[in-house]
């Protein structure tokens, strides 16, 4: 059995539960509890554990997907997550700056412990007050078009809109597959 | 474009970091939102508008009547407001004023510093004590030559000038970098701008591998101090703030060649078929 990982990271509020649940086949496995500290503001439950959904697209070839805990607590769950990912997805609300920081935090952490592909999912751009993709790429600390993730607008309630960022996050691994390669 | 928030949500030195470091040009309009908002050293105004020119500091009014810098000018006593006035007759407007001035023996390169030290340089530190704010940027705002020295200050230097200023430092406490995480320097050089004694001594520390409760107890200084200067240093675009796995078994972060063991390369008839079957989706 061929499995790709694909973590779905981001800060709480993000959408990577309903990103996940938008493209799975299967029912999510749902481990979202009430919330306590400030993320209770923000939503009423939280993902505690994680995420996971699946794609089964033959007998024998499976994308799996993995989201991680909406509170930032950066326990043993990340690690394990990192362990066996692939590749994985960062999504950030465009529209809240207040996230950028968390973002931010979760993208620096994932870069010093895994070199594994990366891209950024922009979620909720059609929002008056979200930010360009561009200002948000600047403000989670990726200066130069150059060397910057790819960056992809996603509507997590959307499927064609998830799969569009998914065959992003794909062929980014493919091409740093190759790269490694050469 | 659209880039306007909170203090809370984005504070003004990560404000000041994303404009430098985006080399942005434009008027960042600021407004307290702070009931105690009258600071000394700080103009009485309901709005202050920064001028930023390709990320750097060139002007700041608290209205935009194109009158600040002539004000400054009258204040100090440089010239009398009927001589000004001829002055500006003869001002094209195409220059900053302060070029013009300099460039007509009308005002002298000390005098020119002293207004941009009093427009500039002296009150904006001070914006950074306020406790709540709201900005907004406005990238297609021309630049107000009347309003400008010629002169232009490094936003990364008036963050560090505002940040040692300020006393209370509740509204940032959140956004503080965490007692667990380990800094990683940004540069490869040390640091351009004059760091005081204990933040040299916490920038010699800053080696990717220490946390900062590490630096703290080597440094015999409170945690909180250490990561004030850590923010200090992390908004200036210094360093970064790498958080580490609360299970005391991981503890230590371990080398990306390790990590990976767990994860095998996949097939390119698996990539194509994954892409193919999702393609399907996007227009289904």
């Amino acid at each position: 059995m061929e499995i790709m990982r694909i973590v779905v990271t981001g800060p709480v509020g993000a959408g990577k539960s309903t990103f996940i649940r938008t493209i799975s086949e299967i029912e999510t496995v749902d481990t979202d509890r009430k919330a306590t500290d400030e993320t209770a503001q923000l939503k009423p439950s939280t993902t505690v554990a994680m995420d996971f959904g699946r794609l089964q697209f033959s007998p024998q070839m499976a994308l799996h997907l993995y989201g991680t805990p909406g509170q930032e607590r950066f326990d043993f769950m990340w690690d394990i997550l990192i362990r066996k990912a692939h590749a994985f997805i960062l999504l950030v609300s465009s529209h809240r700056p207040q996230d950028f920081r968390a973002a931010r935090r979760i993208s620096a952490f994932m870069r010093h412990r895994s070199k594994v592909p990366m891209v950024i999912g922009c979620s909720h751009v059609d929002r008056p007050e979200a930010w360009p993709m561009e200002e948000i790429a600047i403000a989670l600390g990726y200066l130069s078009p150059h060397g910057r993730p790819p960056m992809v607008a996603v509507n997590a309630l959307e499927r064609s809109s998830v799969a569009t960022a998914i065959i992003t996050l794909i062929q980014t691994y493919a091409e740093s597959q190759a790269t490694a390669l050469r | 474009m659209k880039i306007s928030g909170y203090f809370s949500e984005f504070s003004l030195g990560e404000v000041f970091r994303f404009l430098e470091q985006g080399q942005k040009t434009g008027c960042l309009s600021l407004k307290s939102m702070d009931e105690s908002h009258a600071l000394p050293f700080l103009p009485a105004a309901p709005e202050h508008y920064l001028f930023f020119r390709y990320g750097q500091i060139v002007a700041a009014t608290t209205t935009l009547n194109h009158q600040g810098l002539r004000q400054l000018i009258e204040q100090r006593g440089y010239l009398h407001p009927l001589t000004l006035q001829r002055v500006m007759n003869r001002y094209p407007g195409n220059m900053p004023l302060g070029v013009f001035l300099k460039s007509q023996a009308i005002l002298d390169s000390q005098q020119i510093q002293l207004l941009f030290k009093q427009q500039v340089l002296t009150p904006i530190p001070h914006l950074f004590a306020w406790k709540e704010g709201y900005f907004h940027f406005d990238a297609q705002h021309p630049l107000p030559l009347a309003e400008m020295t010629g002169l232009s200050a490094s936003p990364q230097v008036i963050t560090l000038a505002g940040l040692r200023l300020l006393r209370d430092w509740t509204p940032l406490m959140d956004k503080l970098p965490l007692a667990d995480s380990t800094i990683v320097s940004l540069v490869n050089e040390p640091p351009s701008v004059q760091l005081g004694k204990i933040e040299w001594q916490v920038w010699e520390h800053i080696d990717g591998t220490t946390t900062i409760q590490q630096i703290a107890q080597r440094l015999n200084i409170a945690v909180l101090e250490v990561q004030k200067i850590c923010f200090r240093l992390m908004v200036m675009g210094m360093v970064e703030e790498v958080v580490n796995i609360s299970s005391p078994s991981t503890s230590e972060p371990a080398p990306v060649n390790e990590m990976d063991t767990d994860r095998t390369g996949l097939s390119s008839s698996f990539l194509n078929g994954i892409v193919a079957f999702l393609k399907a989706k996007t227009s289904g």
